[in-house]
């Protein structure tokens, strides 16, 4: 299964052009309205292709209870829209009633992993499935952070039931501004939890003490570095829903459904090469 | 490129330093900072067009990020960030020689509003016709929810129009204008009326029944009602009662966008123009 995230701007060109689409994801908070264009037009894209539901606004790391009136949202749009795949950020975005749209770090830590179980729990049992979880990009350390986000995850799967969303870039983005090695990142990444996997660009950025940050900016065809950790997790799992994500600077839809093309084929000469 | 330790930080310490550029804050925290404030910017310009339009793309940014840092969004839908921003321009001095402004933004707030609002039959004549007259009398009508009402001393819906490429035949006429915002299907139209709809639709409000709606509460003003209410028909302003309410039961957020609906309007002749 290969998609692409969906824009607005691509919607007539995805319903014509998009056949070798198997999915479209969409950000849930983008349909919280209560009707109109925005719900008609997504009703039409999933009467051609799955749906995968992406959340960005729980803030299921926030050291706040979890807000159940966001919940509900979530689950009447999940009711509503039936998504194959529903996922979440393993990060928090809301402090003391104050939503900041951004993804921000936790503390790898056992208190905070036991809260966000706790989280993550409540919301499988709100929506009646299993989630997904994505790691995210991180730019500061947390002080605090005992574990390695790896272990946390794998705690966070063995003790909730979810399942994880990998991204790729994120994981480049991460290890490179924690000095550390994707592949190695990889390498100790609970696997076998994997229910979908994300591909994009990022920009690299010079500090002002010289050193470079990469920023997860969703702004650039997928980098050479995910592309080859795409290829290290396939050479150890079977098929996984991968995903493209441009969110600045959208390119044509042309250029988005020619990265998920490449995906299906490094997918397909892979799968060969292992027959 | 190890990140270098950064002092202990807690999520209530961290969410202070994001909308404040001088707070203490970790090596880097400027990334969390710039994400937060331009994305949020963002969404105030994609949901005030018109004012962004109106006072400039540079300055529109700079009012916006002053808004931002004293009502941050408090919920998670961005869709509907910036119920207060209307109120904001009122007070915010660098603008007092625009008084009109906040009225454009409650129009384009409005316009937001009925973009998403939700999906309920408009009442037809056929179905009035086809139900027996008692059922008929016992009917309870509302507005269509995508249906909203601004009340403006300026004229506010000429200003918008001119912002939003409509033509303005008559030109500007500094009048005071009520202002009629409704879903056309996959269209929002933003159009002035006058004083016989607002009434009408002042009464459609609180679920009249059909005999309640019809009746102006004058018999000289029996035949201007009725004309309103052809008008409400053919614009499909009004809706069953209980199949709205059926609908609005299953939204994700019933009251998420009614932030945006200004206070109902007054009769037209008790506006003052300035």
């Amino acid at each position: 299964m290969f998609g692409i995230g969906f824009k607005p701007v691509h919607a007539d060109a995805l319903l014509a052009d998009g056949r070798d689409l198997d999915f479209i994801e969409i950000h849930a908070e983008n349909l919280m309205g209560a009707g109109g264009p925005v719900h008609a037009r997504i009703d039409t894209v999933r009467s051609e292709f799955a749906l995968s539901l992406h959340g960005v606004g729980l803030s299921i790391g926030g050291e706040g209870a979890l807000d159940e009136g966001h919940l509900e949202r979530l689950a009447r749009v999940a009711a509503r829209f039936e998504p194959a795949i529903v996922s979440e950020h393993l990060a928090w975005s809301t402090h003391d009633g104050v939503f900041f749209n951004d993804l921000l770090p936790i503390a790898y830590d056992m208190a905070t992993l036991d809260r966000v179980v706790r989280h993550v729990e409540r919301l499988q049992e709100r929506l009646q499935r299993r989630v997904l979880i994505e790691n995210p990009s991180t730019y500061v350390a947390q002080a605090g952070s005992a574990m390695e986000e790896t272990d946390f995850l794998a705690e966070l799967v063995a003790r909730s039931g979810c399942g994880l969303l990998l991204d790729l870039n994120n994981v480049v983005v991460s290890q490179y501004n924690r000095g550390d090695s994707p592949a190695r990142y990889v390498d100790c990444y609970p696997l076998h939890a994997v229910g979908e996997i994300h591909l994009a660009g990022h920009a690299i950025e010079a500090l002002e003490d010289g050193t470079l940050l990469r920023i997860d900016d969703h702004g650039s065809v997928v980098g050479d570095e995910a592309w080859s950790l795409y290829a290290q997790v396939m050479a150890r799992l079977g098929p996984i829903p991968t995903l493209i994500e441009w969110d600045t600077d959208v390119p044509s839809f042309d250029v988005l459904a020619d990265e998920a093309r490449t995906a299906r084929a490094l997918r397909r000469s892979h799968a060969m090469r292992a027959a | 490129m190890a990140v270098a330790s950064p002092p202990r930080s807690t999520q209530r310490e961290l969410a202070a330093a994001l909308l404040d550029p001088v707070a203490p804050a970790p090596p880097r925290f400027d990334v969390h900072r710039n994400t937060v404030m331009s994305s949020l910017v963002r969404a105030l310009a994609e949901g005030f067009p018109s004012i962004e339009r109106l006072v400039g793309r540079e300055f529109f940014s700079a009012m916006a990020a002053e808004f931002v840092r004293r009502r941050p969004p408090s919920h998670p839908v961005l869709l509907a960030y910036g119920a207060g921003f209307a109120d904001f321009l009122e007070g915010f001095g660098p603008v007092a020689e625009l008084p009109y402004l906040a009225d454009v933004a409650r129009l384009d707030g409005l316009r937001r509003r009925a973009w998403h609002a939700a999906d309920v039959p408009a009442l037809d004549v056929a179905s009035l016709s086809s139900t027996d007259p008692d059922a008929l009398a016992m009917r309870r009508l509302a507005l269509h929810p995508s249906v909203g009402l601004h009340g403006s001393p300026y004229p506010a819906c000429t200003l918008w129009a001119m912002q939003n490429g409509t033509d303005v035949p008559d030109g500007l006429l500094w009048n005071a204008e009520i202002t009629l915002v409704r879903r056309d299907g996959h269209a929002i139209r933003v159009e002035p009326i006058d004083d016989t709809v607002r009434s009408l639709l002042d009464t459609a409000r609180h679920a009249p029944t059909l005999g309640e709606l019809l009746d102006p509460g004058c018999n000289a003003l029996i035949p201007i009602r009725a004309a309103a209410f052809a008008q409400a028909l053919r614009d499909g302003l009004l809706v069953d009662a209980e199949t709205r309410d059926r609908a609005m039961a299953v939204v994700p957020d019933a009251a998420l966008f009614d932030a945006f609906l200004p206070p109902f309007p007054t009769a037209s002749h008790d506006e003052t123009s300035p």
